[in-house]
This record gives structure tokens, sequence and C-alpha cells, in this order.
């Protein structure tokens, strides 16, 4: 049976200050993190497996380790293994949590805001947030103009307390600084 | 946008993993019950089974899948402090770590029942008729049919007068029950699944000692 390996981690922070502040935060910093992750039973034309640069895991500090929670269920069951070896849930927590310390500034070819919901009816396409003032859909480009802090207020909006629900690839993807080396 | 309601701070007061007899489900692999002791503001000290427990088939879990299911519910409650254990904060890893020596110690159903004054029961409820004639989802079962089943254990189960429901609560500290109990609820979740008439219910209850009357205890501790 085929299981997910994450090969490298990266972890971003937009610093909350820049932010403007959010509905019931305090300026909180913002992460993003950028996982290098492939299946184990895909391979590439030079016979060494696929993998590819996702952001897995976006939001506050609380909300990235809620996510993680939800990935690190799949270690137990060997389902999710870091860098080809079993991994327990805790390890893999601990793992981002020092990533998380040790973030590196976010910048824009680094990562960029880019909402894609996987269905046509999920109610964040018709959300004004996602709209310029002229009524078109935003863009990249606009998010990173206008400021972040409509961003990160539909990403607090989706995120799930409960069960660390959060898409965060159809959030957000990573930079021209992550590409994936040919297989 | 609405605000979604205010999640309810549960704190977790104990934890106790029950552990099934071997060869309880066809998996060959231990299985367990999972239970903690939780209190809220609304409630006192009350029982939660953890796993899929709404009519899905019994909660019987492996260690791994007991540990997956806690990441992606309760460990992610400590976060925010959602869910705290005696009072207190904690981390998901620490509060994993305590279910993983829960598992590391697990009770028997008697021995459950015993330090809890609670019953490890399951119970079984649905339609007769459409039932009758499922078969067996595995070649393990000891009951080729539900017909089978309920020639055993008809006389424990209370059924409707006019035979047109059954309603069955196994005490689990029957050395069989644990296993009878499983292999029946795969007749149930496979009356589901082919949408005979019902309604089914499966799920693991631990009612007190008293609060059930159990006439097949022939020995009860």
């Amino acid at each position: 049976m085929s299981y997910q390996i994450d090969y490298n981690y990266h972890a971003l922070r937009v610093d909350g200050t820049e932010l403007d502040q959010l509905p019931n935060d305090q300026h909180e910093d913002r992460f993003v993190v950028i996982i290098e992750t492939g299946p184990s039973n895909c391979y590439g034309h030079s016979n060494r497996r696929v993998r590819d640069w996702q952001v897995c895991m976006i939001g506050t500090h609380d909300q990235v380790i809620q996510q993680t929670i939800r990935f690190a269920a799949e270690c137990e069951g060997g389902m999710l293994k870091v860098r080809g070896r079993d991994c327990t849930p805790e390890s893999y927590i601990r793992r981002i949590r020092r990533i998380l310390a040790s973030a590196e500034p976010a910048t824009d070819t680094a990562w960029h805001p880019h909402i894609a919901p996987y269905t046509d009816d999920d109610p964040i396409h018709t959300d004004p947030r996602m709209l310029r003032p002229d009524g078109t859909l935003r863009q990249t480009a606009d998010w990173h103009r206008d400021g972040l802090r409509d961003f990160f207020a539909l990403v607090d909006d989706h995120h799930d307390p409960d069960t660390g629900g959060l898409i965060a690839w159809t959030f957000a993807k990573p930079g021209s600084r992550f590409q994936s080396s040919p297989c | 946008m609405t605000t979604p309601a205010a999640p309810i701070a549960t704190d977790e007061r104990d934890r106790s993993v029950i552990s099934l007899p071997p060869q309880t489900t066809l998996y060959s692999s231990d299985t367990f019950l999972a239970i903690a002791f939780d209190t809220t503001a609304n409630t006192t000290l009350q029982p939660t089974v953890l796993g899929p427990n709404n009519n899905e088939g019994l909660p019987y879990l492996q260690d791994w899948r007991l540990i997956g299911h806690l990441c992606n519910r309760r460990a992610i409650a400590t976060v925010d402090g959602t869910l705290s254990v005696a009072g207190k904060r904690i981390t998901p890893e620490r509060y994993l770590k305590l279910w993983r020596d829960a598992i590391a110690n697990p009770l028997t159903p008697d021995q459950f029942a015993r330090r809890y004054d609670r019953i490890p029961c399951a119970t079984l409820a649905g339609p007769l008729a459409p039932l009758r004639d499922v078969t067996r989802s595995y070649t393990t079962s000891p009951f080729t049919r539900f017909r089978d089943f309920e020639a055993r254990y008809r006389d424990q189960m209370q059924i409707a007068a006019d035979e047109s429901s059954f309603e069955l609560v196994l005490d689990l500290r029957q050395p069989d029950a644990p296993r009878h109990a499983y292999y029946a609820s795969q007749f149930l979740v496979t009356a589901q699944i082919r949408k005979l008439p019902g309604p089914y219910t499966t799920s693991i209850t631990v009612p007190r000692t008293g609060q059930i009357a159990l006439p097949y205890i022939r020995n009860a501790a």
C-alpha cells in the first residue's frame, strides 16, 4: 500500500503588525508551512519518486498546530512518513513546532495567496472579500498590494478549530523559490 | 457570515482502555474500547466512548486507529484549551502520551466494571424482518445469517409485541459477547448500506451497574 512521504519543510512568518488588526486577535503573526512531499509509489523518468512543494498549513501558530495534528494522525498508521521513515504523531507535531520557531520572514518569492477551492459551490466564491472594489475577482497581486488582512481573515473563517480542517493548498501556493527538481 | 457557536470546554478527568478478547474481530491485532471521562460546564462526570459510535458499527479500535481518532478530534482541542486534562492545559503531544499509557495498561471488561462501577455494553436494535436473511460480511463470523444470531440471543432480546423490532443489550464481560456483538453489528451495518427499512442502532455504552437489567448475567461480579 502506498503512503505519503515528506522530504523537506519550510516555515514562513508574516509579521502580525503588518496585517492591521483582524477581529479577535492582537496582531498575531501568521505562518505558512511549505512541505516538499509526494506519494511513495509514483516515480519519474529518472526512477526517482515524484515530489512537489505544497503549502500544507497556514494561519496563526495555533491554527497551524491544529492542522498539523490532522496530518499527524496519518503517521500512526504508517500512511505518512518523514523522509521514508516511520514517525509518531507526536514527533511530527514537534517537528512542525521546531520549524515554526525558526520561521523565516515571508517574501513574495516564497509564497503567494492563491485561492482555488475544490468545488464551484464553495461559499468562498461569493465572499465579498474575494472581490476588488470594481467587483472583479481579486488576483494574487491584489492580495499583496492591498495587504493580507482580508486574506488571513478568510483563512480564519475557513479554519475549523474542532477538526483542524483547512485545505491550505487551496489558499496559497509556494513561490518561485520552491521549484521541485525534475524526477 | 454567521458567527459559529463557541465550543464547549471539556475537562477530561480520566480515561480507560478496555482490551477485548483475541479474535474479537476479523483482524488479528488487539482491539480495544476507549472511554474518556469528561466534565463540562453543563454536565457532571460523564463517560464518552471514543470512536465512530453513531450507528456505523461498533467502535472497536486497534491502537493505531485510536491514536488516529484522538489526533482527528480531542488532541486538536487541546491546542486552544477547549479540551483540558484534570483542569489544566496540555499539549497534544502530552495528551497522546496519556492515552498511549492507557493503551499499554488496558483493563478487561470485568476489571473496568469493578473499577468504575459501569458495565461495557453493546446495544443493537432495529427492525427484525428485513434483517433476518442478511448474510454475513465476513467468513470469520460465527453467524451465517442474522437469523442465526437471533436464534442464539432471542431469549435476551427485547422484542416488540408485533415482532417488528428488537433491542439487545449485550454485557461485554461475557466471554463471547464482544465477538458476537461485533459480527452482529455487521448485519445491521449491511442493512443500512443496502437501505433496508430501519432505523438500526449499533453502539457501545457504559451504564452504571444497576442502571440496566441484564438478565443473562449469571455470575455477575
